[in-house]
């Protein structure tokens, strides 16, 4: 196959799946490029903020989509949802065994203040997302799931259900609890993130 | 602007935020993807190249006696002496137009006339 990456970025999940399991490199690389950060993104935010945890996360649902490559059933099934069901899946194995290292996820944060202009701005919007994290990080399990695949990566419903192997109704219901959680969380700290007063 | 307002912006910035995986972990990834990935199919050329031995050994007879033109006469001719061979007389007969003379019928190797009207 002779086809040029920029056309490859532009297939589907599923025609560069067909294609990786036909022996093209080209589409490993797309394949690789399009759906680690995205993996990477969700894993970490499940797991707390530990970017390493998440990275070994990461490799280990992108091997398995190798591993399931030449027996995927175009049209069955969507790529990304069949990949988020095996990240969520190997994430709550890992928060179960309990052997996860606690760190949140502003450790992530740089420790110099950047001297360059707006960097301010950027500490400020830095500092929210810390709280947001820390937020998450609070909820249980299912309600941080469902809130992160609804409203950070942007998932429907009907998809947010098959990946946690639910109903909707019961997608609503924790979508709507954990926003709720994180409201009240981040309610306390409004001042101390910048955000005027109603 | 209410909590559910700035929430909804958080999730935003938090899209926008994307993690950049680091290179270390793309060329992990990537590894693992030439280390699993099937091999591509071979262009026909190339394929004949590997064709299983007694494949190769057939199409090197085949070249030998002619091509696969006089292999497939060489089959038909075959075919045809086990039917002649196998096949009865009445049979030959029809198919070569009776040439070969061999009707087959009863002979009669001492004839009756010859028992009763002999002499003695």
């Amino acid at each position: 196959m002779t086809m040029a990456f920029d056309a490859l970025s532009e297939q589907s999940d599923d025609a560069l799946l067909q294609l990786y399991a036909s022996g093209d490199r080209r589409a490993a690389r797309a394949l690789t490029h399009r759906l680690t950060p995205r993996v990477l993104g969700y894993a970490a935010r499940i797991l707390g903020g530990d970017r390493a945890e998440a990275e070994d996360v990461t490799q280990e649902a992108m091997l398995r989509l190798w591993r399931i490559a030449p027996d995927w059933r175009q049209g069955e099934a969507q790529v990304s949802t069949w990949l988020y069901r095996v990240v969520t899946n190997l994430c709550t194995d890992r928060l179960r065994s309990g052997k996860r290292r606690a760190r949140p996820m502003g450790d992530d944060l740089p420790d110099a203040i950047d001297e360059k202009p707006g960097a301010e701005a950027r500490l400020v919007e830095d500092a929210r997302l810390a709280a947001l994290n820390a937020a998450l990080a609070s909820l249980p399990d299912r309600q941080r799931e469902a809130v992160v695949l609804r409203h950070i990566e942007g998932l429907s419903n009907p998809e947010i259900a098959q990946i946690l192997e639910i109903g909707v109704e019961a997608v609503e219901s924790l979508t709507a609890r954990g926003k709720r959680a994180l409201s009240a969380a981040l309610s306390a700290q409004r001042e101390s993130l910048g955000y005027e007063e109603s | 602007m209410n909590d559910t307002d700035d929430l909804d912006r958080l999730f935003q910035a938090a899209r926008s935020a994307a993690s950049k995986p680091s290179s270390a972990l793309m060329e992990r990834v990537l590894a693992d993807a030439y280390e699993l990935q099937p091999a591509p199919a071979l262009p026909l050329a190339q394929a004949a190249r590997h064709k299983a031995p007694w494949r190769r050994w057939l199409l090197a007879m085949s070249g030998a006696l002619g091509g696969s033109g006089a292999l497939a006469g060489l089959g038909t001719a075959a075919v045809a002496g086990l039917f002649i061979g196998y096949a009865s007389p009445d049979t030959l007969d029809w198919l070569s137009g009776s040439l070969l003379q061999s009707t087959s019928g009863d002979v009669e190797l001492m004839s009756a006339d010859d028992l009763f009207l002999g002499e003695g």
